[in-house]
């Protein structure tokens, strides 16, 4: 019975040392939150109508932020024993879909594209590949994506609603290149595709928005560019 | 409808397809004879069967049409597609691979089963070594033929990520595991030795060759093959340099885990327990006991434990009561009940309540 209590003994010690490691991760990922909520209250400042002229300039406060996330993901890395990121994963993968969000809607609203995995991990402080140590899970990014799609669906409309015509006609573009690009995944019946199931309601948003603005003559540029 | 058969000489199955196919509204305006003429002329050439689904397919074909011609008119040029691309391959290879690591845990866990089943024959027998013999040949087999492909599938890999596909299959290999030592020392297996079970040379085939006959050929020789090391498959494996770890592929098995495979273990013994009193083998269940009560009083002293481990835990606790019982009864009634009838006031002591378990607490012991 030596033997056993010893084997206990071990599992207890594992336990406590999983414990504290998972308080430490916990600690770091809440001050990341902070910072993802900080940067979000500045981005929510474009749908305001006296803020569409100065977006870039909201861009830049909102980037600015951005040195603080990378400063939590360096130490947050640390902590991670090599090779057990999905072990841990779950603690930060929220905080990370959210920074991707606010990261490529900086990006796209200073040059309307899509931000790469590349440089959204370059933005975040992380890496792309899992061999290279503290990345972006491809399903956050994806997720991250996702919720980017329904924040410029609402920006199209608050577009109009500020005067300005011609962003939504760039936005519905833009999403309907994004769904053809989700329509390309196998997804399996996880929370991924669950999340894509509703990105055709962003497209219909915009779509509809386009609609209204086309019916009206309120577009001057050719009927073509309406996306889908 | 005997009326139109007379007058428009139809079979009633071709009426009734006329019918349906006025319900689909093919037909405007009911069954008239114009219709009735139409539908008919469909029928007997083969295709009203096809024509009643049509309205449906109706439906379906522009969404699906659609989705085609966006699958084949996606603008291969453009950035955002040429990175789905990649994305897509990258999903689908770990879909792929988690799908295959599931099938592998589930044929485990079959596998598993089946030799705790088998474990648990030993019962009451003087010579276990014929029954042991035969598990261990299923160990080979499970090594072989599943859990050296899992390993490959998890080389380089985070097996974190893919935990959740295995987890079942590692469990239930745990309990089997460690139960078949049990019957081997009656001692717990500890953490190092299940994983030098799951260390694989990276060149399998040729050491399995080898391995194998040895292996079994000692252990048929009676008792001096009960030192530890014949059982292990891989002798060398429990010693891991660092050097030496690049040519081995692994199972990984998280603490957590083997402890789980720990807790359900013990349902095995208390099951083993009940069944060495029907064989008239009346001094294992004290010896079960004390296993019993180190592990469960372990149990009870872990802090910080995960949710499903807690779980286990009650289970742990109402086996260990059942045991206790079960001994309890033997030393009160064992001078005056013969020993195979014994075994009749347990199973039966197991069925009914009486001791205050519910019923399904005790199924969960059972499967």
């Amino acid at each position: 019975m030596e033997s056993a209590t010893k084997i206990f003994k071990d599992f207890q010690d594992y336990l406590n040392a999983d414990h504290d490691l998972r308080e430490e991760i916990r600690s770091v990922v809440r001050d990341l939150e902070q910072t993802a909520r900080e940067i979000q209250i500045i981005l929510q400042a474009i749908h305001q109508p006296s803020n569409a002229s100065n977006a870039t300039s909201l861009c830049d406060q909102a980037t600015a932020h951005f040195s603080k996330v990378r400063e939590h993901y360096s130490s947050l890395a640390t902590k991670i024993p090599e090779g057990q990121y999905y072990r841990f994963s779950d603690h930060w993968k929220f905080g990370t879909q959210r920074l991707v969000y606010l990261s490529a809607l900086i990006v796209y609203l200073k040059e309307e594209r899509l931000a790469s995995r590349e440089e959204t991990a370059e933005t975040l402080g992380v890496k792309t590949k899992r061999e290279e140590g503290f990345h972006i899970d491809l399903d956050d990014y994806l997720m991250g994506i996702l919720n980017l799609t329904s924040e410029l669906s609402r920006l199209a409309m608050n577009a109009v609603t500020a005067g300005d015509y011609s962003k939504p006609l760039k936005i519905s573009r833009f999403i309907g290149e994004l769904d053809s690009g989700f329509r390309l995944l196998n997804l399996k019946n996880d929370h991924l595709r669950k999340r894509f199931d509703g990105l055709k309601y962003d497209v219909k948003r915009c779509e509809e928005v386009v609609y209204d603005l086309t019916i009206r003559g309120l577009v001057n540029t050719e009927p073509q560019q309406k996306g889908e | 409808m005997d009326e139109l058969k007379k007058k428009t000489k139809l079979t009633t199955i071709e009426l009734r397809l006329i019918r349906r196919a006025v319900t689909f509204r093919y037909l405007n305006g009911g069954i008239n004879e114009k219709n009735i003429e139409m539908a008919s002329r469909r029928a007997k050439s083969g295709h009203c069967q096809a024509h009643g689904r049509k309205p449906k397919k109706d439906v379906i074909s522009p969404v699906k049409g659609e989705k085609e011609k966006k699958d084949l008119d996606v603008d291969e040029s453009s950035a955002v597609i040429q990175a789905f691309r990649i994305f897509q391959k990258e999903l689908d290879s770990r879909n792929d691979r988690n799908e295959r690591i599931v099938k592998l845990s589930r044929d485990i866990t079959i596998e598993s089963k089946r030799i705790i089943f088998t474990l648990q024959r030993c019962a009451g027998l003087e010579d276990k070594e014929v029954v042991l013999n035969e598990a261990l040949m299923k160990f080979e087999e499970l090594y072989k033929s599943k859990f050296f492909p899992l390993a490959l599938e998890l080389d380089g890999q985070d097996p974190y990520q893919y935990l959740r596909a295995f987890s079942p299959g590692l469990q239930e290999y745990v309990e089997a595991l460690t139960f078949f030592h049990y019957l081997l020392d009656k001692n717990l297996i500890n953490i190092e030795r299940v994983r030098s079970h799951l260390t694989f040379p990276r060149i399998a085939s040729h050491s399995f060759e080898q391995e194998t006959p040895s292996t079994v050929k000692s252990i048929n020789t009676p008792h001096t093959n009960m030192d530890k090391e014949k059982y292990s498959w891989h002798p060398g494996g429990s010693n891991d340099e660092s050097s030496e770890l690049k040519s081995h592929v692994l199972v990984p098995i998280p603490p957590s885990e083997y402890m789980l495979g720990v807790a359900d273990f013990t349902g095995e013994l208390m099951r083993m327990a009940i069944n060495c009193v029907g064989a008239r083998d009346l001094k294992t269940p004290s010896l079960v006991l004390n296993l019993m009560r180190v592990i469960n009083s372990a149990f009870n002293n872990f802090g910080n434990i995960p949710r499903e481990l807690r779980q286990k835990t009650r289970v742990l606790s109402q086996s260990l009561q059942k045991v206790e019982r079960a001994c309890y009864t033997l030393r009160v009634r064992g001078s005056e009940i013969p020993t195979h009838m014994l075994v009749d006031v347990f199973t039966s002591a197991g069925s009914m309540s009486a001791y205050n378990f519910p019923a399904e607490e005790f199924d969960e012991h059972f499967d």
